[in-house]
């Protein structure tokens, strides 16, 4: 067991027990990380701050079922990313309410995402154009930093299959930016 | 070589460089003739640089604070203290390290032979040093009060050394031909009173000495580490010492962006270091290595 890992579960132990300062250390401990998967995976900060608000909740709900099978953080990151999944579907359905249906809000000029960074694409509206599945294991893998193990337990998935996804995640990601350069910047004929 | 279209293993283990020679040369030489396969390494090249350049990115204290609130209210706890720090931990990505042009990162050692008071019991003053270094969280006042750190420190020192000697350390600082004396706190609240004092300088590393010589540390100690360079920090980190020691200095920034206060084990003993980020630095990612150990950092407000 990590060092981290152990400090989590006696945070945890510390918690049940009443000790309120013990949840609020065990928060600042994960509450950036957790922000920042939710953030690369559904780019707007206040649907970030909400799913982060969402799995803090979730987790601190349930955590006196927690039995330090896998690393607390895995277990929170897990609900995190099921967070900004249950969001992205609610935000697809809300598009799909109110937009025109040859309107794909997959497309990143369809929404508000491509607007202002349009000449100038930054990675979260890049990342927005890679599919939720690959994107969540870019964002795992190469933004923050996990092991493909961690990540695959993590997303309830073979090795093998993370590594798939990250590897055309950063394709689609690759492709995505490519397509904005001018082409004299891109060599690729497509 | 045979390879498999788009392979992947092959690509990703090629662009890790985790192929031995033989492979990766074989790769190389593939790539001189298949497009596919080549216009795939490209991409996957192209993603990953903007994946390894992207920082981290973190809640604002508001947000925070806020975040906190909102799930004691929601989840019936008892509302504690919450602070709202103007504290925020800074980080670059750490897959750069190994960039060759190293813009300065100046760095404050203090005591780097620290002798520990009562020693006797090592491994309470190794845990409290390892809380101090790894897991402190530091509730920076919105605005730090002037701190007596002598007095601070003698006061502490009285309440400690009974029970708890482990949070005190004396420290030795060359100066010059003289040698001056010190005692410093490496607990957390001894961290976080540095911390203040920097704060309140406004992150100034000039006004920074100036404070602390005026609170007894030698006006030169900042050059105690001015034989380390930037390439030792990353030999060091390979070689799994403490990465905070060993960050260069070479000329001290007029302002700063960033900085970090931390405090740890070392093979030299126990170290309390301020490192300072220097504003519009491309290759702060440098620090990243160094962030990831120390976490106590934040932005000059």
């Amino acid at each position: 067991m990590t060092q981290r890992a152990a400090a989590d579960l006696a945070l945890i132990e510390r918690y049940l027990g009443g000790d309120v300062m013990a949840f609020d250390e065990l928060m600042h401990a994960h509450e950036d990380r957790v922000f920042g998967i939710c953030l690369r995976m559904l780019r707007d900060r206040d649907a970030a701050l909400d799913a982060t608000q969402d799995t803090f909740l979730a987790v601190f709900r349930k955590v006196d079922r927690y039995r330090a099978q896998a690393a607390f953080s895995t277990w929170l990151y897990r609900v995190a990313i099921n967070a900004c999944y249950d969001h992205l579907r609610r935000r697809r359905r809300q598009r799909s309410e109110s937009l025109p249906e040859n309107l794909d809000s997959a497309d990143p000029k369809s929404g508000d995402a491509f607007t202002a960074a349009e000449l100038r694409p930054d990675i979260e509206v890049a990342l927005q154009a890679v599919s939720s599945e690959f994107r969540a294991a870019v964002v795992l893998v190469d933004l923050e930093g996990l092991a493909l193990e961690t990540a695959a337990d993590l997303l309830g998935i073979p090795v093998g299959t993370v590594k798939s996804r990250v590897f055309r995640g950063r394709r689609q990601l690759a492709e995505y930016l490519g397509n904005l350069r001018p082409p004299s910047q891109h060599p690729r004929d497509e | 070589m045979t390879m498999h279209e788009h392979d992947p293993d092959t690509i990703m283990a090629f662009l890790e460089g985790s192929l031995d020679a033989a492979r990766a040369a074989a790769v190389e030489e593939h790539m001189e003739t298949c497009s596919e396969c080549s216009e795939e390494l490209r991409l996957q090249q192209v993603a990953l640089e903007v994946l390894r350049d992207t920082p981290r990115v973190y809640l604002s204290a508001a947000e925070s604070a806020h975040l906190h609130r909102t799930l004691h209210g929601r989840l019936g706890v008892a509302t504690a203290p919450v602070p709202a720090p103007q504290k925020r931990r800074w980080a670059w990505r750490g897959t750069a390290l190994g960039a060759a042009a190293v813009m300065l990162i100046a760095v404050l050692l203090v005591a780097p032979r620290l002798v520990l008071i009562g020693a006797s019991d090592r491994e309470a003053e190794d845990a409290a040093l390892s809380n101090s270094a790894q897991t402190a969280e530091l509730d920076v006042p919105a605005e730090p009060e002037a701190y007596d750190l002598r007095e601070g420190l003698r006061a502490e020192a009285g309440d400690t050394l009974g029970s708890s000697p482990a949070t005190v350390a004396a420290g030795e600082i060359t100066d010059g031909d003289e040698e001056a004396h010190q005692t410093w706190d490496l607990s957390k609240a001894g961290l976080e009173e540095l911390l203040a004092v920097v704060i309140d300088a406004g992150g100034r590393p000039a006004e920074v000495q100036e404070r602390l010589a005026a609170l007894g540390f030698p006006k030169n100690v900042v050059d105690t580490t001015s034989e380390a360079t930037a390439t030792d920090t990353t030999e060091a980190s390979a070689a799994g010492s403490h990465p905070c020691v060993d960050v260069g200095l070479s000329e001290l920034p007029d302002t700063v962006s960033a900085f970090v206060v931390t405090g740890g084990t070392t093979d030299e003993g126990e170290v309390v270091v301020i490192a300072y980020v220097p504003e519009n630095v491309d290759e702060a990612v440098l620090l990243s290595h160094l962030v990831e150990s120390c976490t106590i950092a934040m932005r000059v407000p």
